[in-house]
């Protein structure tokens, strides 16, 4: 199966467009190099020792130094060269391509030598330079750039990095110094600071049909289960009181006789709240190209069902289960994707404590009639007893295991190891058998279709009568 | 000896992450780095040749000094550079007194070539992409500075070389005198501020 991704991020109009430029200068203006010591030491000594004993040849031998030393220091620069970082955009997505520049400016009235830049990034930007207009290797990335750079004049070298994986990512500091007198002075560092790149997750392929167990507000996109005020056909019946006199079918009243209307389904709001639980981590997160962690998983995954969710017109609210709990209100709306994926991006595994996190029931954060996406890895008791804390209080949960394949990798150790591993195994998998008794559908994320089975369980669920006890 | 295999094996891993850290550090350099390396080596190992001259070849002291220039080839920013510079300007002045003008100028030449090509390499990060100007315009200027050196120092071989010795104590002190002024006008540039 050929897996789509795409990127979560807003629409580039929504995405702040900005310009960063930041320079900062420190350390000394210009010091002489050890070859300039060099240059002094031999040039002197042959000089003194040539008179002393008569010998021209040794003049002859120190003159190169000696009119290098002077040619080279005969014009010498003041100030050190000025460093900056340019970004064109402050947020991107998995994946993407952002443009860095690297301008290095000669401030000074003499032209130099060389000014030597480098640029510094996050490892999670994969980058590939190239020095404009000059033949410098385009296949390698954030290595050191230099050139001669005439007096008022700067060098720009364009820089291309995908990003390849979610979350605040650094780019620079650069730093750049100057060489002049053919390698005799060498100037101070001029540090620009760095700049952050807020990378979007990646969502995968991600829909879900329009069934939903609870639904909110007579307001909404989704089919409920009650008939009402709403675009779908539900039936033609005979007209009561209270129907409008606009829903009269007259084809079906002129057939029968008797007055009947149309009546159809109310369309209805949905909150979800999706829960993200990072109490446990494992698995190598390699970037948007290779494998991805237990936490890579669950903030892609809770990417695609915020943007599907929300694209679709329902209120999305975001909590995550931690040592440090964090939460984002339930909106809609474009703007509040935004809000949401950058909430996302802070997302860190965090144990914090061996005590389990404290995680009350909130009921403005999780309302009664909220569907309640847990991704979860499941792969401890606070887990499993946060989740079960949430069905007893009566909220419509849906676990979706984030382990995935991770559950099945293969483990190299001892002889014991591979028996641990199987007990392991039939421990979670009767874990996941006691949330299914206790009525909380466990499935594990595939995205596309994900949520649709359990989806239509719950809501069939819904729909048939309860028993009560008086 | 669980422990012992434990720590062969901590051991092995180490020394092969050393070997992949040295050997992603060699693919990284650049071709100018190895050439300016090259080129130290060369012009070294010229000056070497002009130094020892035929003695070369039978001389133990050459391999040493030959190792010591294989040492400054590799490491253009330490002493090594000045440390050969001055053990090859040693075996010149206990060579032959009256050296054939050809070598004067080949020692000169060669000397001069290796302190340059020392000066660019030690102030370049060994990955750095360096453009093409810069490479040109450092080439110019070291090809310039020689043959300027070399113009002035044969013509200064060719009118003074042919005249008889005279004993003076006027001529230690003259070039005692022009040797102080260079170093002066040296150190003067050096400590001439922005402020000028």
């Amino acid at each position: 199966m050929t897996v789509t991704v795409r990127p979560a991020a807003p629409p580039r109009d929504l995405a702040p467009a900005a310009t960063s430029v930041q320079t900062a200068s420190e350390g000394p203006n210009w010091v002489p190099t050890r070859a300039l010591g060099r240059a002094v030491l031999f040039c002197g000594s042959a000089i003194i020792v040539g008179v002393f004993l008569g010998r021209l040849d040794l003049i002859v031998i120190a003159a190169p130094f000696a009119i290098g030393a002077a040619v080279g220091l005969r014009r010498r620069p003041t100030r050190a060269p000025v460093v900056a970082v340019e970004m064109e955009q402050e947020t991107a997505s998995e994946g993407e391509e952002v443009s860095i520049g690297l301008e290095m400016s000669n401030v000074d009235d003499t032209r130099l030598d060389l000014v030597v830049g480098r640029l510094t990034t996050s490892g999670w930007l994969d980058s590939r330079g190239r020095a404009a207009g000059d033949g410098t290797d385009p296949r390698d990335g954030l290595r050191p750039y230099a050139g001669d750079v005439g007096p008022g004049e700067t060098a720009r070298v364009d820089l291309r990095a995908i990003a390849t994986h979610w979350g605040p990512q650094q780019v620079g500091p650069a730093v750049a110094y100057g060489v002049a007198g053919d390698g005799l002075l060498v100037s101070g560092f001029a540090v620009a600071k760095g700049m952050m790149l807020r990378v979007h997750p990646a969502v995968p392929p991600f829909r879900a049909g329009e069934t939903m167990p609870r639904l909110t507000a007579l307001v909404g996109i989704h089919r409920s289960r009650r008939p009402g005020e709403g675009g779908e056909l539900a039936g033609v019946r005979r007209y009561g009181p209270g129907d409008r006199l606009r829903r009269i079918d007259w084809r079906v009243t002129l057939r029968t006789g008797e007055l009947h209307v149309t009546h159809t389904f109310s369309d209805r709001d949905a909150q979800v709240v999706v829960l993200l639980d990072v109490v446990y981590e494992s698995g190598r997160s390699g970037g948007i190209r290779s494998t991805a962690s237990i936490v890579d998983t669950t903030v892609r995954a809770a990417a695609a069902i915020t943007d599907h969710y929300l694209r679709q017109g329902d209120r999305v609210g975001l909590v995550e289960y931690s040592g440090t709990p964090r939460y984002l209100r339930a909106s809609s709306g474009g703007r509040h994707l935004h809000t949401a994926l950058d909430w996302l991006l802070e997302t860190r595994f965090n144990p914090h404590a061996a005590d389990a996190p404290v995680f009350g029931i909130d009921h403005q954060l999780i309302p009664n009639a909220a569907l309640v996406v847990v991704l979860t890895p499941l792969l401890g008791p606070r887990s499993a007893e946060m989740i079960a804390t949430l069905a007893r209080a009566g909220r419509s949960v849906v676990a979706v295991d984030t382990l995935g394949a991770l559950a099945q990798r293969p483990v190299d150790g001892s002889r014991w190891t591979a028996i641990a591993q199987r007990l392991w195994r039939a421990e979670r998998e009767n874990l996941v058998g006691l949330l299914r008794e206790a009525g909380v559908p466990v499935t594990v994320w595939a995205g596309t279709g994900s949520l649709d089975q359990v989806l239509q369980d719950m809501a069939r669920m819904a729909e048939a009568p309860r028993l009560g006890v008086r | 000896m669980t422990a012992f295999l434990t720590d062969l094996r901590d051991m092995g891993t180490g020394l092969t992450s050393r070997a992949s850290a040295v050997i992603a550090t060699l693919l990284r350099t650049t071709l100018l780095a190895w050439l300016l390396r090259l080129t130290i080596l060369l012009a070294l190992l010229g000056a070497c040749a002009f130094a020892f001259g035929p003695r070369a070849l039978v001389d133990p002291a050459f391999v040493l000094v030959v190792a010591l220039v294989a040492l400054a080839a590799v490491l253009p920013r330490s002493r090594a550079v000045s440390l050969a510079l001055w053990v090859i300007g040693l075996v010149w002045v206990v060579g032959e007194s009256h050296p054939p003008l050809w070598r004067v100028l080949g020692m000169a030449a060669t000397l001069y070539v290796a302190h340059a090509s020392a000066a660019f390499a030690a102030v370049l990060p060994h990955d750095c992409a360096v453009t093409g100007s810069a490479v040109a315009r450092w080439a110019v200027r070291t090809l310039l500075v020689i043959a300027a050196s070399l113009a002035l120092g044969g013509a200064g071989m060719a009118v003074l070389g042919p005249l008889p010795p005279v004993r003076s104590i006027l001529g230690p002190i003259a070039g005692s005198l022009f040797a102080a002024a260079i170093a002066g006008l040296i150190a003067g540039l050096v400590r001439r501020r922005e402020a000028a």
